[in-house]
């Protein structure tokens, strides 16, 4: 049994099929890229997997548990977890309180009607815990709106990681990011994440794509084109032909 | 002890305790009560509105259950010296068909959500202005009478109103510790992003239906109390007008950025009310007009002046 496996997913809108009978089997370590041209169906892919759409059908299994149907705030709690391609954030918050949200839902504190949300210091202690893991230490009590982009990035990402996830999805974590930023960035997926639980990512730099994943998967149209490692897809002349190869000039020009 | 001096809470407190001191208002002892009713009815809105985002404009609706229900109460089940079960129970009902209500709505969104409030506002209007055997209809129910409580004569206007007094003090301690809670944080996280809120495991629904349910157990005790003040219960606190009142109060004062921000928004409402009424009867037109230059100059309300920074 693997890790994760999805069987048959597929999802329209309209006449549009946004996402065509795919089927993939995820195991559990390492880093899972997913790439395609704009309109390929990938964040709609994510979308299925975390709940926030229903599939027209197919299923999403995790760890042997059928998670299909579930919508995304019990997802969270069988260990799946995602970020969002534009940061989305609490933004009347600051930096601290935004991971504070997520802690206090995975203590299972949330809902607690009469002791005071400042007061928590198991709450307090670990989201200072992890706000240190991912260097925003500094800015913890800034108020979000006035981040950086790379900063709020960032923190999406550390939001994706309060509830303790074994499989974290990000959608497009590098996005906007240059230089310094989109290296802080990398060097967050790939020398810590990495190392603690399964990354499926969805990009479109592919130089990052190809440094970094052990699997990739590419997409067209809503259908699965290719599934290998980074060599086998650099190698697979159907991808270069369908998109590959016209992108990836571009990326390096 | 600084911490408890730097408290609102306590100011708030102690004008009101002093109330029936003040030369010229001091005589309307009633105002003063009716005030201290809106406070109550106002806290628990803004619970929805301020930080939930729930446009909740029917919110008349609990207050009417509240002064029905505890009529009711009074004249058919339970007389004998007493406010507490009348008043709880008003409470309760309040509370039951906000919950019922809350959890029909709780997944609709912005103008639906309004109109879907507005609604039942109406409805239950219509129930008690014509349902002349048990609300009494067009004439209401008269006859509700203040005898004692724990001794203390109710019919006198001071002691009652130091009744609602210690009333509105222990709602306001609740509805405070409420909105500070883990739970009220989560509230505040469901207003700003709900869609990360759901990714990050909160049941926005459930949030909404519990806040609802809690909010209408307050406004409902809030009406139950007016039911007392006025000695009587009309179809007219369940007009929508009133649901209306509510919402300017809340907006006036600041409530989407300050918890006191619905204090501040009563407190002009209903002294403008009593005040300019008596000189004008179109007062409406003039308290209209300065709420819509008021939001148009500074759109979180008076309580946004002193969060400007």
């Amino acid at each position: 049994m693997s890790f994760l496996s999805i069987e048959g997913l597929t999802k329209r809108f309209g006449n549009l099929v946004a996402v065509n009978q795919i089927s993939l089997e995820v195991e559990k370590e390492g880093i899972l890229s997913i790439i395609g041209p704009n309109g390929a169906g990938k964040t709609t892919f994510f979308n299925l997997l975390t709940g926030f759409y229903r599939p027209d059908s197919g299923r999403v299994i995790l760890k042997g548990r059928d998670i299909t149907n579930r919508p995304p705030h019990e997802n969270i709690k069988e260990g799946i977890s995602r970020a969002f391609q534009v940061a989305s954030l609490f933004d009347e918050m600051t930096v601290l309180d935004n991971i504070r949200i997520g802690v206090q839902s995975y203590m299972g504190v949330k809902g607690r009607l009469f002791s005071r949300f400042e007061d928590n210091a198991e709450v307090r202690e670990e989201s200072l815990k992890l706000l240190e893991k991912v260097k925003l230490q500094e800015i913890g009590a800034h108020t979000v709106k006035a981040l950086s982009h790379g900063d709020r990035k960032i923190l999406d990402l550390a939001m994706a990681l309060t509830t303790r996830p074994e499989i974290l999805l990000l959608d497009e974590p590098a996005s906007g990011l240059a230089g310094e930023e989109q290296a802080r960035m990398v060097e967050l997926i790939t020398e810590h994440l990495r190392k603690e639980l399964k990354l499926v990512i969805v990009e479109h730099d592919m130089d990052m794509v190809f440094s970094i994943s052990d699997h990739i998967m590419v997409l067209n149209q809503g259908k699965k084109l290719a599934y290998g490692t980074p060599q086998e897809i650099a190698d697979n002349e159907e991808v270069q032909e369908a998109y590959l190869g016209g992108d990836r000039c571009h990326a390096r020009a | 002890m600084k911490k408890i001096l730097k408290d609102p809470y306590l100011w708030i407190f102690l004008i009101f305790l002093c109330y029936p001191l003040y030369p010229y208002l001091g005589d309307y002892i009633s105002l003063g009560t009716e005030l201290l009713i809106w406070f109550i009815f106002t806290l628990s809105f803004n619970l929805c509105l301020g930080y939930t985002g729930l446009p909740s404009f029917g919110h008349g609706a609990f207050y009417g259950l509240g002064a029905y229900g505890t009529a009711l109460t009074f004249l058919h089940l339970y007389n004998k010296d007493g406010f507490f079960v009348p008043i709880i129970l008003g409470a309760l009902i309040g509370g039951l068909f906000a919950g019922g209500l809350g959890y029909l709505i709780r997944n609709k969104k912005g103008v639906y959500f309004a109109m879907l409030t507005v609604a039942f506002t109406q409805v239950l209007y219509f129930i008690c202005w014509r349902w002349d055997e048990v609300t009494g209809g067009e004439a209401g129910i008269k006859g509700i009478v203040r005898s004692s409580f724990l001794g203390i004569d109710m019919g006198n206007s001071y002691n009652f109103y130091y009744f609602v007094f210690i009333a509105f003090v222990l709602c306001a301690l609740v509805i405070r510790r409420i909105a500070e809670s883990s739970f009220g944080k989560s509230l505040q996280a469901i207003k700003q992003n709900p869609i990360r809120a759901e990714a990050l495991g909160y049941n926005t629904g459930f949030y909404k239906f519990a806040v609802y349910t809690i909010s209408g157990f307050f406004a409902g005790l809030a009406g139950g109390l007016y039911c007392f003040l006025t000695q009587s219960a009309f179809a007219s606190v369940l007009d929508w007008s009133k649901s209306g009142d509510v919402v300017i109060a809340t907006l006036l004062g600041g409530g989407t950025v300050s918890f006191y921000g619905p204090l501040v928004g009563s407190l002009i409402f209903v002294v403008a009310q009593e005040l300019l009424s008596a000189f004008w009867e179109h007062w409406m037109l003039l308290y209209g007009l300065s709420f819509v230059i008021i939001i148009l100059v500074l759109p979180t309300g008076l309580m946004g002046i002193l969060k400007r920074k």
